[in-house]
């Protein structure tokens, strides 16, 4: 890592990013003029908030053939498809940095130290970092029960990474069977606090119609509209998120 | 004497030219003629099943006014086709001839077509001949006062053409009107009155034994009487036609 | 005959109940400790799903001893001919394409999606045609109409809409709304009255179009009033829950054997049988494996392709006889 760290410091990069969760660390962290490709996903509106930005860059499909035209120095993945792409990258010696999908907040910060490093610019992390060390700070001691809900009742695991966010905004996680809400308990036992994924909200699906049931509008729990496309990737684009939570609460 | 049915100006596109027919109560006609000359349209124009009359009257009731219940109490048509799709009991079909229940009057079917082994049975299971005096049966139920009969005599045993025939003799007698399609000639001379149907329109109007002796017949049929039997007609024989 | 009409209708009764009110165990214990909310539960819950697999299957049952009659052929049914799916296509379009988020034009829209595909029908197949024929322009339009309407879902602009393709071709009674539940019911109970109307035609129906002519009825608009009130129950139906098969094929079946073969007096206990086996079949789903949840029409599927392939065979019988 230091010693590319060294090399990027010294020539001009060209950095493509082939998923949705990567293109985010991408576009928040590089100066534009060093970005060639994000992922065509992170260009539509309803799946990105800097969806505006990604549309001056190519967008590619998430294989390295897409870019390589472009003749990319360095591809960011994550996740699955990073293996094939990290050996392919290899024999057509471009440098392939896979970043792990976060599973705590810590998760987030390594990624963002990593990506900040590969791209020689290790300060351009800190404002994130600091954002985010505020936020653990400020976080309310008392959490409210909760539930985020998107479509057709999915929810979020008690321990999970998206629990941990919704945590720093003062709301606690309830455990449920299958990370699932359903009907049954918005009636029996609903959260105090609703917190409900606007993500595709105007676009049909059995998911929506589900969240139009009369039992889901008409429930007794406080209603927090959030936007659905930072829970996707719950990755930098979080805290922003969470700000801005915590802010309509106060 | 004024006709049980009257029927003026019935026609069928491309199949019966207008057409003017009268019954008069207790007459057995039949109605003869080669395929597709219109022996079925002819039935079917009168019933005011298929086509455009303009009037078709029963004992002086205008027929297609009537409802249906009505309308099954004037007039009475059996079609040719011995179809049946589902496995409802003989005794079930012919109560559908009535709007009203009646035990009786089913049982007296029964038994005058000799159904009573078959009652119970579906008719969908049965030969076409057994079908035949089950539909039969169902078109009498009702006690039509004209009967519109489309070859009912197909597909019996001889001993059943002969049955219905009598059968048909007694209806007639009791004041009723009927006509039957016919396909085998033999069995005209058992009518009072023969109609020939041919090209879609009534070609002669006799008495059966006129009928067989008569022209049209020939013309229609392309044979004439032999001495025992029938013979074809010869091209001379025949009248050419306009 | 009053008797037995009186027994079935309790019957229907018991099952609906249990339908409603099974699994027993969280409506007790809730109506123990807040009895509103047990109330709440039982209405806003899992009533309308109750309402829901009644009325669906009474449509479905109906309507499938209808188009029978119509087309005199055992085997005509709203999934068979093609209706169902059309319905489901229909639906697809108006509210992934189009746009349509209004339940009540979403009703209509699948309505007319089985319209066409019943139309369809009618024009490949033509009214008399022979049992083998209507089967396979009925499957047929079948397929076409289910493949279409998962291209249509996989193409729609939410990527979610692809994994609903399931919930639409094989049924979901599932989280459904009393709103819901009106919007497929009250259309399809006026049309079902309208067909039980015409109950005594499509008894004499049996004897041939042609004795339904002579007695003063128009067959022909019978057809076409029978197709078209069977299309707007299936759609509206179907808008709410999916197309669901097989149960308007085996309804009719068991009502003409309550009724000795007659084909209109059937609509009624068809009606009943229908709405009893999609409660059952629903029952059943809910029992089912825990956290896997299988579409009640794969169900009624499984449990009713031997009773096609039995009545398959004996139209062939009867054919060779």
């Amino acid at each position: 890592m230091p010693a590319f760290a060294l090399l990027a410091a010294s020539l001009p990069l060209r950095v493509a990013s082939l998923n949705l969760c990567s293109d985010e660390y991408l576009l928040l962290l590089a100066d534009p003029g060093r970005v060639v490709s994000v992922s065509y996903l992170s260009q539509d509106a309803q799946e990105s908030p800097l969806w505006r930005a990604a549309r001056r860059y190519q967008g590619n499909r998430g294989s390295i053939e897409d870019v390589l035209a472009l003749r990319p120095d360095l591809v960011l993945t994550m996740g699955g498809s990073g293996r094939a792409s990290a050996s392919l990258s290899g024999r057509l010696h471009i440098r392939s940095l896979d970043l792990r999908e976060p599973a705590s907040l810590a998760d987030v910060v390594t990624n963002l130290r990593t990506v900040a490093a590969a791209l020689g610019a290790p300060g351009r992390a800190d404002p994130w970092v600091a954002r985010l060390r505020a936020l653990k700070a400020s976080a309310p001691s008392q959490a409210v029960d909760a539930a985020w809900v998107s479509g057709g009742g999915q929810s979020l695991g008690a321990d999970s990474l998206g629990a941990q966010w919704l945590r720093l905004a003062g709301y606690r996680q309830r455990p449920l069977q299958g990370a699932r809400l359903t009907l049954e308990t918005m009636i029996t036992n609903p959260p105090k606090a609703l917190i409900r994924s606007n993500y595709r909200s105007g676009q049909m699906s059995s998911g929506q119609r589900w969240l139009d049931n009369p039992i889901i509008r008409r429930a007794p729990s406080r209603q927090v509209v959030t936007d659905g496309r930072a829970w996707t990737c719950m990755g930098p684009l979080t805290i922003t998120e969470i700000e801005r939570l915590r802010r309509r609460d106060r | 004497m004024t006709p049980v049915l009257d029927v003026r100006g019935a026609s069928i596109p491309a199949r019966l030219r207008s057409t003017a027919l009268r019954l008069d109560a207790g007459e057995l006609v039949a109605v003869i003629g080669p395929n597709g000359g219109g022996k079925t349209s002819l039935l079917r124009g009168c019933s005011g099943i298929d086509g455009s009359a303009e009037s078709i009257t029963v004992a002086g009731e205008d027929l297609r006014a009537a409802s249906p219940a009505r309308r099954s109490h004037l007039l009475g048509y059996l079609p040719a086709s011995r179809d049946a799709v589902w496995p409802i009991s003989v005794r079930d079909v012919v109560a559908l001839g009535l709007a009203v229940p009646d035990a009786r009057r089913v049982d007296a079917l029964i038994s005058s077509l000799e159904l009573e082994s078959l009652a119970g049975r579906a008719v969908d299971r049965l030969s076409t001949g057994e079908r035949a005096r089950v539909l039969l049966a169902r078109v009498l139920a009702p006690n039509p006062m004209v009967l519109l009969l489309d070859e009912p005599l197909s597909n019996l045993d001889p001993y059943w053409v002969l049955r219905l025939l009598g059968l048909l003799r007694g209806i007639a007698d009791g004041g009723v009107a009927v006509a039957v399609a016919l396909h085998d000639i033999e069995r005209m001379t058992a009518f009072d009155r023969a109609l020939l149907v041919d090209g879609g329109e009534i070609r002669a109007d006799l008495s059966p034994s006129a009928m067989l002796a008569g022209r049209e017949f020939a013309r229609a049929f392309r044979i004439e009487r032999a001495a025992a039997g029938w013979r074809l007609s010869s091209p001379a024989g025949r009248r050419s036609s306009p | 005959m009053k008797g037995a009409g009186a027994l079935v209708g309790l019957a229907l009764a018991a099952i609906a109940a249990a339908h409603l009110f099974l699994p027993l165990g969280p409506v007790l214990a809730l109506h123990r400790s807040d009895p509103a909310t047990a109330e709440l539960l039982l209405t806003q819950l899992r009533l309308p799903s109750t309402l829901l697999a009644l009325g669906y299957g009474a449509v479905l049952g109906m309507s499938g001893a209808a188009l029978q009659a119509v087309f005199a052929n055992p085997l005509a049914s709203p999934d068979i001919t093609g209706g169902s799916s059309g319905a489901a296509l229909g639906a697809v379009l108006a509210a992934y394409w189009f746009e349509v988020s209004g339940p009540i034009a979403l009703a209509a829209c699948g309505g007319a999606g089985a319209l066409v595909a019943l139309a369809l029908l009618l024009t490949l197949a033509g009214r008399n045609a022979a049992g083998a024929t209507l089967l396979l322009a009925g499957l047929a339009i079948s397929l076409a109409a289910g493949a279409a309407t998962s291209l249509v879902l996989a193409l729609a602009p939410s990527p979610f809409a692809f994994y609903d393709s399931f919930e639409w071709l094989m049924g979901s009674l599932v989280d459904r709304s009393l709103p819901q539940a009106a919007t497929a019911l009250v259309p399809a109970a006026f049309c079902c009255l309208l067909l039980l109307a015409r109950s005594r035609a499509l008894d004499l129906m049996a004897l041939g179009e042609d004795v339904l002519a002579s007695l003063g009825y128009r067959p022909r608009r019978i057809a076409i009033e029978v197709v078209a009130l069977s299309a707007i129950a299936v759609g509206a139906c179907v808008s709410v829950c999916g197309a669901i098969g097989f149960v308007g094929l085996i309804a009719p079946y068991a009502g003409r054997l309550v009724t000795r073969g007659h084909p209109g007096r059937a609509l009624l206990p068809s009606a009943a049988i229908g709405g009893a086996l999609l409660l059952l079949a629903d029952l059943a789903v809910r029992f089912g494996p825990a956290g896997r949840t299988i579409p009640v029409g794969v169900l009624t599927t499984v449990a009713g392709t031997p009773l096609f392939v039995w009545i398959v065979v004996r139209m062939r019988a009867r054919v060779a006889a």
